[in-house]
């Protein structure tokens, strides 16, 4: 079972022939009104918060916070940093370095490798983006920081094959499972939060109710 | 001097778009593509052909060193255009033997399957 969590056109017909089991519509919207009405025609719906500095991401973060996925699409290590620092976001697209991606790894913040970079650049900036990407996927084995490789496509016809996107991932240097798990672990923890969330059991990470069985109070000070 | 024969992967692949696309243009746009990905010398390192008795209705096959697999499919995936079509090349399946896909396809062990 594989997942594209970055898609900004879905058709599921076309993801289904691609190899996927659920895709993620990912956007930039402007309110949580627009997100709301993207979220009641996809199963998920995340949203790309691009911020040059942490003022535009604070103000930012404050609308979207209760989102099924949020990506950091910053070009600034510093809001990057803060970013994961506040534990504020599922995933960054910086390719970040040392201390930054130890943190990520600690928080569970995923570094996601966007196909899409390497498809729509000019052919100097496909070298640059691949050096980055094949780093981050060095600094990412080393700390053990979660990576989600994802298509990014703006429109249907740049969706990519699940089996094309873990050659990719091979191609960057991960192993055959770690490219696998690059399509499925992360995303499936982020499907299970949206779940809980949609419950109602979810309260912050690392804090879920759970339904209680025996009927009666177990817990508090004896 | 003996040299040691290669082992070989066949990835057959697909093609997405509007109408159907013709086999020469995307054999140039794949080489095309590799050459791009990987330069003269890793293209070269891939061992890459395509086999043109293959191709029937917008699938095809590629022949390749059993190590550039995943090389080869990045390359697929980096094509957009065969000529001014809009495509989505995507791998289905690799195997290590030819008699296995014709087997797939239905053709006959020692016939062409087009």
């Amino acid at each position: 079972m594989y997942y594209d969590f970055w898609v900004e056109e879905i058709d599921l017909k076309l993801m289904e022939k691609l190899g996927f089991q659920a895709s993620c519509y990912v956007s930039e919207f402007r309110d949580w009104g627009s997100y709301s009405d993207a979220k009641k025609e996809n199963d998920l719906a995340g949203v790309v918060i691009k911020a040059g500095n942490m003022k535009e991401f604070r103000t930012k973060i404050r609308e979207f916070r209760n989102a099924d996925f949020i990506v950091l699409d910053s070009r600034s290590e510093k809001t990057t940093e803060m970013a994961v620092k506040l534990n504020a976001v599922d995933a960054v697209t910086f390719h970040a370095r040392y201390p930054t991606i130890k943190k990520m790894a600690e928080k569970g913040i995923a570094q996601i490798i966007n196909f899409n970079d390497l498809l729509n650049a000019g052919d100097k900036a496909v070298e640059n983006n691949l050096k980055l990407m094949q780093r981050s996927v060095k600094l990412a084995r080393k700390y053990g920081a979660p990576l989600m490789v994802v298509s990014g496509a703006k429109e249907k016809m740049e969706c990519r094959a699940a089996s094309d996107l873990i050659g990719f991932g091979e191609l960057l240097g991960l192993t055959a499972k770690q490219a696998k798990d690059a399509l499925t672990v992360h995303q499936e923890a982020l499907i299970k939060r949206t779940k809980l969330k949609d419950e109602g059991k979810w309260v912050r990470p690392g804090v879920e109710l759970e339904d209680d069985t025996s009927g009666s109070f177990s817990g508090g000070l004896v | 001097m003996a040299v040691r024969r290669y082992r070989k992967r066949y990835i057959v692949f697909k093609s997405e778009s509007k109408s159907e696309v013709e086999k020469e243009k995307v054999e140039r746009a794949v080489l095309q593509s590799t050459g791009k990905l990987l330069g003269f010398y890793g293209a070269g390192r891939t061992r890459l052909r395509f086999l043109p008795q293959f191709w029937k209705k917008n699938q095809g096959v590629l022949s390749v060193d059993h190590a550039e697999v995943p090389k080869i499919k990045t390359a697929l995936a980096l094509v957009t255009n065969v000529g001014s079509q809009k495509v989505i090349l995507y791998s289905t399946k690799v195997f290590g033997t030819l008699k296995k896909i014709k087997k797939m396809y239905g053709g006959k062990l020692n016939g062409s399957i087009t």
